[in-house]
């Protein structure tokens, strides 16, 4: 019993409430666990999962943000829709509270005068501290920003973050195939010296889309990673439309070549923004911690020594499979304690789809 | 060179007079105000006797809480290198990364404030630590709130919007 308390903690949810990007995601977790697995859980975490939902709400002014109030709605949807009749209404009651301290906050910053104005290579510092996510949203909100946002340093360090080492990028341009030759004839006559002269941002763009039109199974992966992509975009889909408008396109040729690729493919049927963001989770398997962790710029927030990180590949999940994480053990005792070590030989399958095929 | 008159008494701690924007003056050991590099360049060209700087871009409030902030990393230095001294183990640093992250725990236009100071003045770890609390606050949101929060115009032709 202690055991699917102590898989619960390592998800991490209440660690990251405070976070605003974390936020969503965590109310989406813990509406998903209250709705489809409430009743079956043991005691003890039935009101663990209680607290968590009450402090998600008590949480909810620090984060403030629109999809956070969005979040906090679904989240006192599913209390509703789980919880004992006590504790429902306990869960309403904080959650309205929330919901008026939230507005108050709201109204009290619109009081806030003076413009910011920062320089742009403070800029560029500040946004090498972001994801792409964040970085493609920076760039939309005024011409300065999008000055510093489109800093070439900033995208060649992303490109490497996802297609590995820039020093290759002619290499990988060759199997990529068409979508870069463009770039190809600039960087290969002279390599070195070229590395200097390439527009990352359009690297990254086309190598993205390169790996939307090149599918082979391997690219699944990828595709999973394009669509946690896609729906974090969903927060604000239209905004996004400078760089969004080719990734989706790529993103729905992926998508049709897809659609008989299993579980990915029956979650995009019905494929519009909103419900992508439903389905995504912003969750990966880390092989080295063996447990599932929170993504940060695609990668384990964990240190990892002697582990180099180019090497570390996340394995994406989706929330459903958050979900069987958490109950396996309480559902089928076959893998309690060696779950994770046979996971590669397919034992799992329903919960690693795709985990042969790496 | 007053030092040499006197051998027997401890010298006098040597403070520097650091000028607000506002015209307020604060006076702070030497060893504190050397945390910025640019305070740090110019004293090696300065005269012996002229031991005030005018800021002319920090304003009080803000050059309060910049003088807080090294005093307090100044000192938690040496109480870190002495514990590494006589080998035993403190958690200094992690008492001082606590320290810092409530440091920096302000409104946006504090922060906003602080970013720019430490930028001046060049002093690497608070604006690295400014910096990336920016870079949270950025985190997640959307073009518009970033806008919000950050009190910032929208100036770009491209409205999202306008097509609705």
């Amino acid at each position: 019993m202690s055991e699917i308390v102590r898989r619960y903690e390592k998800l991490k949810l209440r660690e990251h409430l405070n976070q605003s990007y974390y936020y969503p995601f965590v109310c989406k977790e813990l509406s998903f666990i209250l709705r489809s697995a409430y009743s079956k859980l043991p005691k003890n975490l039935q009101s663990i999962l209680f607290q968590d939902t009450l402090s998600s709400f008590r949480s909810l002014p620090i984060v403030e943000t629109h999809h956070g109030i969005e979040a906090a709605n679904l989240l006192v949807q599913a209390a509703e829709f789980a919880l004992p009749k006590h504790k429902k209404i306990l869960a309403v009651t904080e959650f309205k509270h929330a919901v008026v301290a939230c507005k108050r906050r709201q109204r009290a910053q619109r009081h806030v005068e003076g413009s910011v104005e920062i320089p742009q290579d403070v800029l560029v510092h500040i946004f090498s501290f972001l994801d792409i996510h964040s970085l493609v949203a920076v760039g939309l909100v005024s011409w300065s920003w999008n000055s510093a946002a489109i800093d070439r340093r900033l995208w060649q360090s992303q490109y490497e973050l996802f297609f590995g080492s820039s020093s290759s990028f002619s290499e990988c341009k060759g199997q990529m195939g068409k979508p870069t030759e463009k770039y190809m004839s600039i960087t290969c006559n002279k390599e070195s010296v070229d590395l200097l002269a390439i527009d990352w941002r359009e690297a990254f763009k086309e190598t993205y889309i390169g790996y939307g039109c090149l599918w082979e199974e391997k690219m699944i992966q990828h595709l999973l990673i394009d669509c946690q992509l896609c729906g974090l975009f969903g927060y604000g889909f239209f905004i996004f439309s400078d760089l969004l408008d080719d990734w989706v396109i790529a993103l729905l040729i992926g998508i049709v070549s897809l659609s008989s690729a299993g579980r990915l493919g029956d979650c995009l049927a019905d494929w519009n923004c909103n419900s992508l963001q439903k389905f995504t989770s912003n969750r990966g398997y880390c092989s080295i911690c063996e447990t599932i962790v929170w993504l940060e710029n695609m990668k384990c927030p964990n240190v990892h020594r002697g582990v180099k990180v180019v090497n570390q590949h996340m394995k994406p999940v989706l929330l459903q499979q958050v979900m069987e994480y958490l109950l396996e053990d309480s559902l089928s005792s076959d893998y309690s304690s060696d779950s994770d070590s046979d996971l590669d030989e397919g034992s799992s399958l329903k919960l690693w789809a795709y985990a042969k095929h790496l | 060179m007053k030092d040499s008159f006197n051998p027997s008494i401890e010298p006098p701690k040597k403070t520097v007079t650091l000028v607000s924007s506002d015209g307020y003056d604060f006076e702070v050991e030497e060893e504190v105000a050397l945390e910025s590099q640019v305070i740090k360049d110019g004293f090696e060209d300065k005269a012996v006797d002229d031991r005030e700087y005018l800021l002319f871009n920090v304003h009080s409030d803000t050059l309060e809480l910049i003088i807080k902030y090294c005093e307090k990393h100044v000192s938690s230095r040496k109480s870190i290198s002495a514990a590494a001294a006589s080998s035993s183990s403190s958690n200094g640093e992690e008492a001082l990364k606590e320290w810092d992250e409530h440091f920096i725990s302000v409104d946006t236009n504090t922060l906003y404030d602080i970013l720019m100071a430490a930028d001046y003045l060049n002093i690497k770890s608070l604006l690295d630590l400014a910096i990336q609390k920016v870079a949270d606050t950025i985190h997640g949101r959307s073009p518009e709130q970033i806008r919000k929060k950050f009190n910032i115009e929208n100036d770009s032709i491209i409205d999202p919007w306008a097509s609705e």
